[in-house]
């Protein structure tokens, strides 16, 4: 886990959820950047990888999305020890997934999901394509296989390896239970931000930012990708919520 | 939980800051440990998290290993070009050679260390190389993983835009009735473009594109008609050539691990026919991994890496 700490005294705390194995990597700079960029503008920033990939210890074969829910919301405690009630959850693909549980079971007093899956098994699917895509250029003259034939060793529990990492069919099963829909709790502070031609929910909870493609999480032709358009909604949003959250305090002093 | 403690840790050293995480050895320490550099610009984990699990692997037998960011890579504070195609011209000329030479000094002198052994991928394989040539006190050995000892593959600059300017240019002094746009004309500028592109032959013939597999040609004759075995590719990277055959002259110890058949294999088994010949290969292992791709990503090879790094440890003992 590393944290960044606010220039100057801060206005609220966020804790970023990243995204998951090679996407991981591809975003690793614009992710550091990001959150270098919030510190600079007042946040006290968490950030960390899960477990089993990354710096963090563990056999990312035994790893779930359970596991990784717990990993946020472990540093998402840590975070509220020094900003209770002014801790923002910021995720970015998996992320989003595991930013959105966590946002309604109240470990976290907002949301910013950015570019959130429809749900945990289409995002898997959608590594599974890019594993296709793999294989038809490394085995030209093996097996071929489809997406369904991968996800039948996953449900026979068998080991497959996507990205450089083996899935487990636990790892699997846990995605089904992730989806990406509205929140329900009333606080009214969360965003979506959608990357791609995906339609938003309505204002205010929805957005659109244009990134350059493409995405930083599939490639890294950009090292140092524009994303200024992304970054000044989000630190809107962030800004408008912090100013609510100083009156509170205000109130709370008083 | 892994039985390996990982530490994290922050160098200072003056040509910038490198953050990184020390893989604690279990057991009796050995005194010669291990060094991953950035794999290109990833973070420090490598693609598939192949430099922490090797790193875990080897701190199980008593190598202390550590892995870095260097400055403006992973959590490492830096200045880097906007883009890759920026980015890598400056690996491949020695861009950390610097300031990985005194974080290899500095981890050294802290652990009490005798040695390190410098590991990398592809521009991190690059940058062991220098390193190690300009470090022979301290740098008992490299582990290459896909070398790339051409000068970068250049960015064709000729984009879409480009190639309309020149079009029209031409049109312009065309009579009127030829002036006009010939259908799908931008497909055949760009396909033939892609025909008489080097690089665009070489990533067919080493399967490297995706229509590769395609293309019923004798790759190997192709590939030796094309790259002659008498002399030095004229892509090569001199200065790298120039440190490695001396690296290898002065018999230091080097483990070479590339995919079977890609691109950077081809070149550098021609540039080392060239640079090598008549040198004795001493304390030299290359293994080629079949059924993978450049980053180690399938075919089980971040599994298959670690454990040709385990068997080869000797060399550097």
């Amino acid at each position: 886990m590393v944290q960044h700490e606010s220039a100057g005294p801060a206005k609220g705390a966020v804790v970023l959820a990243g995204p998951m194995t090679l996407e991981r990597s591809h975003a690793s700079l614009s992710w550091v950047r990001w959150a270098r960029t919030l510190a600079l503008n007042g946040y006290d920033v968490w950030r960390f990888d899960y477990r089993g990939v990354g710096e963090s210890t563990g056999d990312f074969r035994k790893q779930t999305f359970a596991e990784w829910q717990d990993d946020l919301e472990a540093v998402l405690r840590v975070a509220a020890l020094r900003h209770q009630g002014r801790v923002t959850v910021l995720g970015l693909r998996l992320g989003a997934l595991l930013a959105r549980t966590a946002f309604e079971a109240h470990h976290a007093d907002a949301l910013i999901a950015w570019d959130a899956p429809v749900s945990g098994k289409a995002m898997l699917m959608d590594m599974l394509r890019r594993k296709l895509a793999s294989d038809y250029m490394e085995f030209a003259g093996g097996e071929k296989k489809t997406r369904d034939d991968y996800v039948q060793e996953l449900e026979r529990g068998l080991l497959v390896e996507v990205e450089g990492y083996e899935w487990s069919r636990a790892l699997w099963q846990s995605a089904a239970t992730y989806a990406f829909t509205e929140p329900t709790r009333l606080t009214g502070k969360w965003l979506a931000v959608s990357l791609d031609a995906r339609t938003p929910p309505p204002a205010p909870f929805g957005a659109t930012a244009r990134i350059p493609r493409p995405v930083f999480w599939l490639q890294s032709a950009n090292l140092v990708a524009d994303l200024n358009e992304l970054f000044t909604l989000t630190l809107d949003r962030l800004s408008l919520w912090s100013e609510g959250w100083a009156t509170v305090k205000q109130e709370r002093s008083a | 939980m892994s039985d390996v403690v990982r530490r994290v840790d922050v160098v200072e050293v003056p040509a910038g800051r490198c953050v990184g995480t020390l893989h604690e050895p279990v057991g009796p320490r050995a005194r010669v440990g291990l060094l991953w550099v950035n794999f290109g610009y990833v973070p420090r984990d490598g693609h598939g998290g192949l430099a922490a699990q090797a790193s875990d692997a080897m701190a199980r037998r008593g190598v202390p290993c550590f892995r870095y960011d260097l400055p403006g890579l992973g959590d490492a504070p830096g200045p880097l070009p906007a883009q890759t195609h920026q980015f890598f011209p400056e690996v491949t000329s020695g861009r950390f050679t610097a300031v990985t030479q005194q974080l290899v000094r500095r981890v050294c002198e802290r652990e009490q260390l005798d040695g390190l052994v410098i590991a990398g991928l592809c521009g991190g394989a690059v940058n062991a190389i220098f390193t190690a040539d300009s470090e022979r006190e301290k740098v008992r050995g490299v582990v290459l993983l896909e070398p790339e000892m051409y000068v970068t593959e250049p960015r064709n600059d000729d984009g879409p835009a480009v190639r309309q300017r020149r079009r029209d240019k031409v049109r312009a002094r065309l009579p009127k009735f030829l002036s006009r746009e010939v259908p799908f004309e931008r497909h055949i500028d760009r396909g033939v473009g892609k025909l008489f592109s080097y690089w665009g032959w070489m990533r067919l013939l080493t399967l490297e594109n995706r229509y590769g597999r395609f293309v019923p040609l004798p790759r190997k004759k192709i590939l030796d008609f094309v790259l002659s075995r008498s002399e030095l590719p004229s892509v090569t990277n001199v200065p790298l050539a120039s440190a490695w055959t001396r690296w290898v002259a002065d018999k230091r110890p080097s483990l070479i691990i590339t995919a079977e058949a890609k691109l950077r294999e081809v070149f550098f088994d021609r540039i080392n026919t060239k640079v090598l010949a008549g040198i004795k290969r001493e304390h030299y292992v290359h293994v080629r991994l079949t059924g993978t791709n450049h980053i180690f990503t399938t075919g089980g090879a971040v599994a298959t890496v670690t454990s040709h790094l385990q068997s080869n440890w000797h060399l550097f003992e």
